[in-house]
């Protein structure tokens, strides 16, 4: 049994900043390494969209994918990335939803705003970001970073790093 | 119709084997290419599954030109332009729903669902005045054609050309297979599409769709991606479905060479298959066997072994077989294109494989693709490269003379020929050049 009044909201916060910086800094080992063996990375490609099976998503990775997409990103040869892409993210109102009474997954809620640079020209992204967050010895792994985009169901350019 | 470039100009701008820059660049030439091809030709619109009941519509475009699909009182689609006849506004600003009528946010004009206009309020006011609001150019005007395809509907501005079967050609074959897969003989549209922006002309998404020479060489950081991950798999860890589609860009230019693309008139295309060894996916079996309990072993072969895996209806769908999806080439400008994807359930199949779709889409159209990404790059570097005064034409002679014609159309010899550019330009030129052309 886990109380939420257990749960260090300063610690949890520290977590999800640093996450932040390995993505804006490219540090993709470092980053790889948060998640749990299972754990998902999705970015629905709709509103509210209820799971990523019965509906296309912007981004649905499990382990091996996410690796895949880090080897691309280092690779000598992507042509796309030739202009880099660099990102800075903000993030805040840190909210914690719940904390699963068994497990003790805590599900936190925070809004994004994000700058990267892509073509060589700035784009904009921002949304919520869901994480269920796994506790472990001194730690949390991520079971589940959701990302929703404001903008999910719109135009959008190519994305080819992590929101 | 005033056009801002003469036959004759359209004429100088396409050769037999190359092409001048002008083509992608001007934008005279796309002011044209929006009326004289997508004016024209039959476009697809929808899928009937998207507007199922009287009322039902959904908002996209017929080149630029905003449009409405609808099902009307009487159960039949209707495409009407999406603008008011008072002072020209988007009548309809939802992407979807449901409507007993249309009735314009500024001053109220209201439209019946076949486009008729019903109501003007003060209607008094006109009278004694020179405009006649019975005139049906007031109303939301009809595209005056509209044809379905089991089930994929198409539109045309041209009250007078080819029927939609004549037009559409051996690319039936490729919408029969889509729908014949599914055990109930039909498909249904799945949620939304991707949407994908493109800082280049549209005709360069549509010929790398049969661009055979650029897989190895454009996707080789995905390719290698996936083949480095599959090596470090954990020691009798079956690879995802993920790795194979992914690696498989990078196979030899003999494999290209053998697939088999078929030109057919209009500007059409079909392409042969990619991955034929026999899926062991316990989710396919098992679909498999659904569909051969309805149709018998026989018949099961032939839809499952069709072999055409992607069909390009020009100027714009391209559609792939085996896992469901549609890609829609909308034009937005000289220099920007947006691509929809649209994935569709087999009816009366067994869950998981909409599963199937959905993860290739996920993988290859999602605009995080990571093989999407260098298609893009390569799209937008020709664009751009094409602002150089010192190229004027764009060659498309590789195999020029080796074409081999047949009853479907002409196949290209070998896969990685240009044909199919050639194919393209051929349509293009008689769209731009004839008074009643079609693309034929």
């Amino acid at each position: 049994m886990v109380a939420r009044a257990q749960v260090d909201l300063g610690e949890i916060e520290q977590f999800l900043f640093k996450e932040a910086m390995y993505l804006d800094r490219g540090l993709y080992d470092e980053w790889l390494d948060l998640f749990a063996d299972d754990g998902l990375y999705w970015v629905p490609a709709a509103p509210e969209q209820e799971d990523p099976y019965n509906h296309v998503s912007l981004y649905f990775e499990d382990k091996i994918l996410r690796q895949m997409r880090v080897r691309r990103l280092r690779h000598e040869q992507a042509f796309s990335l030739q202009s880099p892409v660099r990102a800075s993210r903000i993030l805040g109102n840190v909210l914690l939803e719940g904390v699963d009474d068994d497990s003790g997954v805590c599900r936190v809620r925070s809004t994004f705003h994000m700058l990267e640079l892509q073509f060589g020209e700035q784009q904009t992204y921002g949304g919520s970001y869901t994480h269920e967050l796994m506790p472990v010895a001194d730690s949390y792994k991520i079971k589940l970073k959701r990302v929703d985009l404001i903008n999910c169901d719109a135009p959008l350019d190519i994305m080819q790093a992590f929101l | 119709m005033a056009f801002n470039k003469t036959p004759k100009e359209f004429r100088d701008l396409v050769r037999p084997d190359r092409v001048h820059r002008d083509v992608y660049l001007d934008r005279e030439v796309f002011r044209d290419e929006l009326r004289r091809i997508h004016g024209r030709a039959w476009l697809y619109v929808a899928h009937e599954s998207q507007v199922p009941s009287a009322g039902d519509f959904m908002t996209t475009a017929m080149g630029v030109t905003p449009v409405v699909v609808v099902r009307h009182k009487d159960a039949s689609i209707r495409v009407l332009r999406n603008r008011c006849g008072h002072k020209g506004a988007a009548v309809v600003g939802k992407r979807c729903g449901s409507a007993k009528s249309f009735r314009c946010m500024y001053h109220g004009w209201t439209y019946d669902t076949d486009g008729s206009l019903q109501a003007v309020p003060q209607r008094k006011a006109y009278d004694g005045t020179e405009i006649d609001l019975n005139d049906p150019a007031h109303g939301m005007t009809p595209a005056p054609r509209v044809g379905t395809y089991r089930g994929f509907v198409f539109a045309s501005f041209a009250a007078e050309g080819p029927e939609l079967e004549t037009f559409l050609g051996p690319t039936t074959t490729a919408l029969d297979n889509i729908a014949d897969r599914a055990p109930d003989g039909e498909v249904e549209v799945v949620g939304g599409p991707f949407r994908l922006i493109q800082r280049n002309n549209w005709k360069m998404v549509i010929e790398n769709l049969n661009d055979l020479m650029h897989p190895m060489v454009v996707h080789i950081s995905s390719t290698e991606a996936a083949e480095q991950e599959e090596a470090e798999l954990p020691e009798g860890q079956k690879p995802p479905p993920e790795i194979p589609l992914l690696t498989s860009n990078g196979w030899s230019y003999d494999f290209w060479n053998g697939l088999r693309v078929v030109c057919c008139e209009y500007g059409h295309s079909l392409m042969g298959a990619i991955n034929t060894p026999p899926d062991t996916d316990p989710v396919f079996v098992e679909y498999a066997d659904v569909l051969e309990k309805r149709h018998g072993p026989h018949r099961t072969d032939e839809i499952l072994s069709y072999p055409s895996v992607m069909a390009l209806v020009y100027p714009n769908i391209s559609l792939h077989t085996s896992y469901q999806q549609l890609r829609v080439i909308h034009p937005i400008d000289v220099d920007r294109t947006l691509l929809e994807v649209w994935t569709f359930r087999l009816k009366g199949a067994p869950e998981g494989m909409y599963r199937r779709c959905r993860s290739y889409a996920n993988l290859v159209n999602s605009p995080s693709s990571i093989g999407n990404a260098d298609d893009v790059e390569a799209f937008m570097r020709v664009h751009r490269g094409l602002e150089n005064d010192t190229m004027e034409w764009i060659s498309q002679h590789r195999n020029v003379g080796q074409d081999q014609q047949t009853n479907e159309g002409v196949v290209a010899v070998p896969g990685t020929s240009e044909l199919p550019m050639r194919n393209h330009f051929k349509a293009w030129l008689a769209y731009m050049t004839e008074e009643q052309g079609n693309g034929r």
